[in-house]
């Protein structure tokens, strides 16, 4: 019932790398849903199970009873339908929520006409009638002043202004209109809360053992004592925090970990675009006046701080470069009142190497004039790299700082980056290519970011251009040494070897990936993929060794019914 | 250190029965012992399904919600069950509905992680896991990308470790459509996967 599989279809399908990787997490939710299993739910489950039996049934005996007493015998059978009875009470339950919700609209747009009683702090809280002090013991306790309490603890601003709410230790939170938020947990030490979409500023007062987060899509910020603002806008999966005071850590994608922001601070991450931006409010007028000198076109090359360290919870964010004004997507109305964006700091993010469906057979590179097999570089033998005793935490992390030494030579050389990342995960790796051609693809393969030279390879990769490719794919080695994108690029030119038959120059890409990245992203396929190579180049009796590795490795992986032949053969 | 597992079995007036055949049969002629039975017997692996398809950052009490809805659904759908020896499949089955159904639930209120009690989810008794448990969640909330049926067919699939037939059936699609919709889904995820270096760091720990 229970039991994991691979995750490869049966029907096959190109993605390997994603299929590896999807699996190695959900092996990974496997092991942690079973850790947690203490012996299956609680004996009282069981006893509420029968409770909400007995409930159910009584509650179908009522309608029936109600139905056969006023209707027909044919409609009453309809009425005890649970699926139609649910139906028609979530229809009872959506009207009296429009109701209630235009009511209170209602109130909202009258409050906001009326003297400025929410405008200040109001006393009185004519917006909503939900209004009232909540508490539930030993929490705190909180109010809420000119919004909507929706369902239990969420809250709506759906008036025309700006609402808050309070906590009974005297935390304060000012919720823009339009700002969803909810209270999902709370206890004497704080509280937690989902903010939904919107912008909220808080100001949470300091006390010892203080315990405050918040949730904002996939980030979570704790805090301790301190007043900022927070604003995550849904649909563009966008966080922006704005410190006025104190500290909090930050965490969620491409935030290597809990990243702390101090006074001053202002960050705004884009996981759907890669970008994360620190600025810095105490540099914020020399910044700008570097903005005004500044002339078009220029590059800037001022670096704000990292933020500071507390410790090995969270380490010091990875420079990856200062990117000019003019390459910054639109920018919002800044959360603290400041003009737009002036600096910059971008964090390494590992660069996603999509599926790769199986490309033609090489042919000669027409726009280079070389071949494929001209193009392609030997690995030196097995034992020579140097980063192979790296884990891969250890690569990326370096991939963060070298990549950011490397873009950032890339950047003074002239290269502006193209975002060619974004463009290959919508499927536009023809016009990417197309790009790359513009610019030339000598000039592209020479100059460009560690970032738009991956996202080349993978364009030409899905374009049918394997010889583009392995060229990409072997400048990020030349050019990139020791970085993750330097250890997937081997993979990756493994893998093409190996899928154009050509077993011994895949094998020794892989066994150069496995070095380097032993337990990398790709290290079950690589793995799996040598042991099939060694297996038709020098026998099943060879390929044993690296079955048995496999199957202690990942017993769970994509190669294990091959692998456990080849055990069985022997 | 290990720790000992209590078994949560109700002794009660269970129904003694040996078989997954005599259990469905027992359940079929309204035997009610019989549904203690079948609570001793499931309660926990279905649990243990329910936990890998709602992810770590799931309310317990949402999880056993759920657990209910999945027994009342199945001693209300037993007689409709044609192999009696594929009862673990019947189950699961209904599990992947049911959370099915509360994902699409959660989405059509766009409050995809609030609690129905107001309560955080109860983690600290997790801690030494807490990274993993962290970055799983994370994990969990990435699929929040995927529609509720997509997120539905990924998760049984490669979570839940059920064959793309399998997969097919429950959703009612067709196995191209459903391996159509799981490539696109696994491209997707692993998009989102890789700009997330905790997620990638715990998938490369976590696959040796």
């Amino acid at each position: 019932m229970s039991g994991p599989g691979p995750v490869r279809g049966e029907s096959g399908s190109g993605g390997g790398d994603d299929e590896a990787l999807v699996e190695a997490l959900a092996q990974e939710a496997r092991r942690l849903a079973a850790q947690d299993d203490r012996g299956g739910p609680a004996p009282a489950a069981w006893y509420r199970l029968a409770r909400t039996r007995r409930e159910r049934a009584g509650q179908i005996q009522t309608k029936h009873r109600r139905g056969s007493e006023g209707r027909s015998e044919g409609r009453s059978d309809r009425w005890t339908r649970p699926v139609t009875a649910g139906a028609l009470a979530a229809l009872v339950a959506g009207v009296g929520c429009l109701v209630v919700v235009g009511i209170a609209a209602l109130g909202g747009r009258q409050a906001s006409h009326g003297p400025a009683t929410v405008a200040t702090g109001g006393a009185a809280t004519p917006v909503t009638t939900s209004a009232a002090a909540t508490s539930i013991e030993p929490g705190l306790s909180f109010s809420v002043h000119g919004a909507t309490v929706t369902r239990g603890e969420e809250i709506d601003v759906v008036g025309n202004s700006d609402a808050a709410l309070r906590f009974s230790d005297g935390t304060d939170v000012g919720l823009d209109v339009g700002t969803r938020l909810a209270v999902t947990a709370r206890d004497a030490r704080g509280a937690r809360l989902r903010l939904q979409s919107g912008r909220a500023r808080f100001q949470v007062v300091h006390r010892p053992n203080a315990a405050w987060k918040v949730d904002a899509g996939p980030y979570l910020i704790e805090v301790t004592g301190t007043v900022f603002a927070v604003r995550w806008v849904e649909a563009e999966q966008t966080i922006e925090v704005a410190m006025e005071s104190g500290s909090v850590r930050v965490s969620g994608p491409l935030l290597s970990d809990r990243m702390e922001l101090r006074t001053g601070q202002r960050l705004v991450v884009r996981p759907a675009a890669g970008d994360v931006e620190l600025d810095h409010l105490d540099q914020m007028g020399q910044t700008h006046q570097t903005d005004q000198n500044a002339g078009p076109g220029q590059t800037r090359t001022e670096r704000t701080p990292e933020p500071s360290s507390p410790g090995p919870s969270a380490p010091p964010a990875r420079t990856e470069g200062v990117r000019a004004a003019a390459d910054e997507p639109t920018h919002r109305e800044p959360l603290a009142g400041r003009g737009p964006v002036r600096t910059a700091l971008a964090l390494a993010s590992p660069r996603a190497h999509l599926a790769s469906p199986a490309g033609p057979s090489p042919g000669p590179d027409e726009d280079s004039g070389a071949s494929t097999a001209t193009t392609l570089v030997e690995p030196p033998p097995f034992e020579a790299p140097a980063p192979a005793e790296r884990s891969e935490g250890a690569a990326l992390e370096s991939d963060g700082r070298d990549q950011g030494a490397h873009e950032g030579a890339s950047k003074r050389a002239g290269w502006v980056s193209r975002r060619w990342a974004a463009r290959v995960a919508s499927g536009e790796s023809q016009a990417v290519l197309a790009d790359a051609e513009h610019v030339g693809f000598e000039a592209t393969l020479a100059g460009a970011d560690g970032a738009d030279l991956t996202a080349f390879a993978d364009a030409a990769r899905y374009s049918g251009r394997p010889d583009l490719a392995d060229r990409a794919l072997l400048e990020t080695r030349r050019r990139f040494p020791g970085t993750a994108r330097a250890q997937a690029a081997a993979f990756l030119l493994g893998r093409a070897a190996d899928d154009r038959g050509d077993a011994a120059s895949g094998l020794a890409w892989l066994r150069r990936y496995l070095l380097e990245a032993p337990r990398g992203p790709f290290a079950s396929e690589a793995l799996g993929r040598q042991m099939i190579a060694v297996e038709k180049l020098r026998g099943a009796p060879a390929a044993a060794p690296l079955a048995a590795e496999y199957l202690r490795r990942f017993p769970n992986g994509t190669y294990l019914l091959r692998a456990r032949a080849l055990l069985l053969d022997r | 250190m290990t720790s000992v597992v209590p078994l949560r079995l109700l002794r009660g007036d269970a129904a003694d029965v040996d078989s997954d055949e005599s259990l469905v049969l027992a359940l079929r002629r309204g035997d009610r012992r019989a549904e203690l039975a079948a609570w001793n017997r499931y309660a926990r692996r279905v649990d243990g399904t329910l936990r890998r398809l709602l992810g770590p950052g799931e309310d317990p009490m949402n999880r056993e919600d759920l657990l209910q809805e999945v027994f009342i659904r199945f001693f209300n759908r037993v007689h409709t069950l044609r192999e009696v020896n594929a009862l673990a499949g019947f189950l699961t089955g209904i599990c992947v509905n049911v959370v099915h159904g509360e994902i699409a639930r959660r989405r059509r209120r766009r409050w995809l992680r609030l609690t129905s009690t107001g309560l955080a989810p109860d983690t600290s008794v997790h801690e030494p896991n807490a990274d993993a448990r962290e970055a799983l969640t994370r994990y969990y909330r990435q699929l929040e990308v995927l529609g509720a049926k997509d997120r539905s067919i990924f998760v049984s699939r490669t979570i839940e470790g059920l064959t793309l037939a399998e997969v097919a059936s429950l959703h009612g699609l067709s196995i191209s459509t459903t391996q159509r919709r799981l490539n696109r889904a696994t491209k997707k995820i692993a998009l989102l996967v890789r700009r997330d270096p905790l997620l990638v760091s715990l998938a490369a720990g976590g696959s040796s």
